[in-house]
């Protein structure tokens, strides 16, 4: 008997060591990745302009994705474009898996077309052209590398908020031709994500959660948790007393805490880490989906970098 | 009977676009009217933010919620406050700037009841510049006040003269045949270094 609690304590430890040893590698996993993307992109001294991108600057398009993997938190959506969702979905690509990423990027400014994971970009002639010349839209305008890439998943991806916009136009950006329901949402992230992902909530009804805060809290111990928010609670922008009721914004949540019922909010949607004071009552209300991604729980689809 | 149902409908369409125009006079004549204090604000909002990014929105109508935002490199902090809080003096003591100078601007905005005051950032030739974005609420009569959707005189003050085209719209540098739009909007000739326009959101 004694031996045989003995070898379950011995079992039970072990099972946690490999557990702790996990999570280590996986954070210096990713920090090997950025390591090897900074000197894949180190070692393309020049590329030769690419016929397929006329409008993209080769010097500019590596300094970007030198930028975005150096800084991944630098990376910008636009100042009025429907881009968040496809840059909150990039948080994970760059936080993980900075290499895969550069190489994609690489061979579609090369090639015209590439592959991530199992996503094949082939993109329009439109948005080849159109890559490289958004104005007006902060800094991506001066970043041409993340207006191919956003434009590339923005027509990859549809769901249902497209179907009256699906072939891009110039100034789509701005349109329901970039706009991302959580459903699509969460299809682009299962197949961008290395790690499983998990979600609840939808377009229209709020998730129900006893403690929402500590089941946040949680989840982001465990792994990345992004937010499908009516950013019009969140940050106003008119006097509106009749405010719509539609969700519109994507964040990667970085911290959540509560104090005396004020929730401490820090998220990143776009250029920048937002740390925002709200009261539960607010966040419930603008809050309509939550996706996660655990960390112990590797994506089905196995492709090696 | 038909004749009253036509007349009835003509006058509710007369009524329907008549109350969702706003007057390209009245940003003019607001600015006129304000000049002084907006050129002021201009003035102290350079001095108070220096090279770092504040922008100040205040949240409601009666100007009493006031919210700060103070951007560093890769964070930005929002607060919200009540306009008299101390802790206003104190955030803004914490992030390095000068409290009695942005009290100042925040005492101008409730006189000139604008709503929000923020830097935005353009390009021209790949090289970046900075444009002051002030808004202002509109005066509207509404039969129906909850269902009420605000409209904003949004003003831009830019450092260098801005070209506009014949009507007075402003122009893209890079290619002057091109309007520039801020925040997807075209913007209309008030000076060279200052335009305006009118929209359904201050930000």
């Amino acid at each position: 008997m004694k031996l045989l609690f003995l070898l379950l304590f011995l079992s039970i430890f072990q099972l946690t060591d490999a557990q702790n040893r996990r999570r280590s590698l996986d954070t210096s996993e990713s920090g090997i990745s950025r390591i090897n993307a900074i000197e894949f992109l180190d070692s393309i001294k020049t590329l030769p302009q690419s016929s397929h991108w006329p409008n993209v600057k080769p010097e500019d398009f590596l300094e970007n994705l030198k930028e975005n993997v150096v800084h991944p938190l630098k990376l910008y959506a636009g100042r009025g474009t429907n881009f968040c969702s496809y840059a909150a979905v990039t948080y994970t690509c760059l936080k993980n898996e900075c290499l895969r990423y550069a190489k994609c990027m690489v061979d579609l400014y090369k090639n015209g077309f590439s592959k991530y994971r199992n996503i094949r970009f082939t993109p329009t002639e439109k948005i080849k052209i159109a890559a490289g010349t958004m104005e007006y839209q902060g800094e991506l305008d001066i970043r041409p590398a993340d207006q191919m890439w956003f434009l590339c998943l923005a027509h990859k991806f549809k769901g249902y908020l497209n179907i009256f916009n699906l072939k891009y136009d110039a100034l789509d950006e701005n349109t329901m031709w970039a706009a991302t329901n959580l459903a699509k949402f969460n299809r682009m992230l299962r197949r961008l994500c290395k790690y499983k992902i998990k979600s609840r909530g939808s377009d229209l009804i709020r998730p129900k959660s006893n403690n929402i805060i500590a089941s946040l809290t949680e989840k982001l111990s465990q792994g990345e948790v992004y937010l499908y928010l009516n950013n019009s609670i969140l940050r106003k922008k008119n006097h509106n007393k009749i405010e719509k009721r539609i969700p519109t914004h994507y964040v990667a949540l970085t911290e959540i805490k509560e104090v005396d019922n004020l929730v401490t909010l820090k998220y990143w949607d776009g250029g920048y880490k937002t740390l925002k004071e709200i009261s539960l009552s607010m966040l419930k209300q603008a809050l309509y989906g939550i996706t996660w991604v655990k960390y112990k729980e590797l994506s089905d689809d196995k492709t090696e970098e | 009977m038909i004749k009253l149902k036509n007349s009835l409908l003509l006058l509710l369409a007369t009524f329907y676009f008549t109350a969702c125009t706003v007057s390209k006079i009245y940003p003019v004549a607001y600015y006129e009217q304000n000049k002084e204090t907006l050129h002021d604000i201009e003035q102290l909002y350079a001095q108070a933010a220096g090279k770092g990014q504040l922008a100040l929105v205040f949240a409601d109508m009666d100007f009493t919620k006031l919210s700060l935002e103070f951007r560093t490199d890769t964070v930005r902090y929002i607060y919200d406050f009540n306009y008299s809080e101390a802790r206003v003096n104190d955030s803004l003591n914490k992030f390095g700037y000068d409290s009695s100078l942005v009290q100042k601007i925040i005492t101008d905005m409730r006189t000139i009841k604008c709503t929000w005051i923020n830097t935005l950032d353009y390009y021209v030739d790949g090289t970046k510049k900075v444009l002051l974005f002030v808004s202002v609420p509109v005066k509207q009569f509404s039969m129906i006040p909850r269902f009420k959707k605000s409209k904003y005189y949004l003003f831009n003050f830019y450092k260098q003269p801005q070209y506009y085209d014949d009507e007075g719209r402003l122009l893209d540098k890079k290619k002057l045949s091109r309007l520039r739009k801020v925040n997807n909007e075209v913007f209309w000739r008030i000076t060279d270094k200052v335009c305006y326009t009118v929209a359904g959101k201050f930000r």
